[in-house]
């Protein structure tokens, strides 16, 4: 590989992790389009790249929600029973699929990120209804930082959440992404974790359903080891120097403004899944 | 189940893991910028990247590092799943132990 496409990758990289942690997406959403439609990659190479990207981005932040108590490990794990079964099924569809089509199913995942990340629906309550019991205790508490009470909290609706957390490991297979655009509205929505241990344990999860996935891309012979390596370091290093200046720069006019930059990406994307846009 | 104490141990396995690959994978596209050989930009099998590390091949170094990285999340279920046994919870042994089976099945459907 040329070194200057080299830097190239490993510069978007860096700046796809940074910008992810800023904007509370996983790099991946980033850093595919980037590598279709600026480097030429194969959306599947690509795909595969991304999914190491996530599982060094996931490892990193779900080291420091455990420390912390964020990541509530026994939700997490029950619904990975889930996400790592649809990531195997959407990284087999990916495989044998045209990537003009996996190029316009990721514009549509562009779409309704960016109305995600404006929007942030969240739930300060727990849910009304009656709750159902869990075949296992699925109860937690954390010490939120920000004035130092302990929230506890207990999860219900298990088989929502399973089912959800289906279709998200189903997209993280089939795109190459984190599947927290899915995972942590649910689990805070629907299954009434408060917001922080949503995120907390969706990027905890993210490890394992990614790697579900990339075990497939890699047996495939669709994982390239010079860009996945680019984009692992990258996406690792950008993603830790974001999480630590998060707090200073990232707000809603930044959140609003990369909105319609993903929405310009994903036109590109579609153009490209139509055929009418080949490689820029 | 002491989850102060698994919570510890799940870290010690993810940061352990992280710092191990993000090295490895540094060290090999180093390798692979300052190396003077044409190594075609494919994995290799498993089985063949310590005879191609000895041989100086880059390539090898790369995919040892994501080989550490993809087993990262796994080890931590392994160690999960070995705190429950020893607790006797074992539901969430199961539930460690299914996830566990999906990972073997994508292995399989991975390699075949």
């Amino acid at each position: 590989m040329d070194i200057v496409i080299a830097i190239g990758i490993l510069l978007f990289s860096l700046g796809a992790g940074l910008l992810g942690s800023l904007l509370g997406l996983g790099g991946g959403i980033i850093v595919i389009p980037v590598l279709s439609l600026v480097f030429g990659f194969p959306m599947q190479v690509a795909i595969g790249a991304s999914l190491v990207g996530v599982i060094a981005t996931s490892t990193g932040a779900a080291s420091y929600y455990v420390q912390e108590g964020m990541s509530n490990i026994r939700l997490g794990m029950v619904l990975e029973t889930a996400t790592t079964v649809g990531s195997v099924i959407g990284a087999l569809i990916a495989v044998y699929t045209n990537q003009q089509i996996l190029a316009v199913a990721f514009g549509v995942l562009l779409v309704y990120a960016s109305f995600y990340m404006v929007r942030r629906p969240e739930r300060l309550a727990p849910p009304r209804e009656e709750k159902k019991v869990a075949f296992v205790d699925l109860s937690a508490s954390y010490t939120d930082k920000k004035d130092g009470s302990e929230v506890k909290y207990d999860v219900g609706r298990l088989d929502r959440g399973l089912g959800a957390s289906l279709g998200a490991g189903t997209l993280s297979g089939l795109l190459g992404v984190g599947g927290g655009v899915v995972q942590v509205p649910v689990m805070n929505i629907w299954m009434g974790a408060p917001m922080k241990a949503a995120a907390a344990t969706s990027n905890f999860m993210m490890g394992i359903t990614a790697l579900a996935g990339a075990v497939i891309y890699y047996g495939h012979g669709l994982m390239s080891p010079v860009v996945t390596g680019l984009v692992a370091v990258g996406i690792f290093f950008g993603a830790m120097v974001g999480s630590r200046v998060a707090h200073i720069v990232a707000g809603i006019s930044l959140r609003r403004f990369f909105a319609v930059v993903m929405v310009a990406i994903a036109i590109l994307m579609f153009l490209k899944g139509m055929g009418v846009l080949a490689v820029v | 189940m002491d989850r102060s104490r698994l919570n510890k141990y799940v870290r010690f396995v993810l940061v352990a893991g992280m710092v191990l690959s993000v090295s490895v994978m540094a060290i090999g596209l180093i390798w692979y910028a300052i190396s003077p050989g044409d190594y075609p930009d494919v994995s290799l099998s498993p089985t063949d990247i310590p005879g191609e590390i000895s041989k100086g091949n880059p390539i090898a170094v790369l995919d040892l590092g994501l080989l550490f990285l993809i087993a990262t999340p796994l080890t931590r279920v392994i160690a999960a799943l070995a705190f429950y046994l020893l607790d006797k919870e074992m539901r969430m042994a199961g539930v460690s132990v299914i996830i566990l089976v999906v990972i073997g099945i994508a292995v399989v459907l991975g390699a075949s």
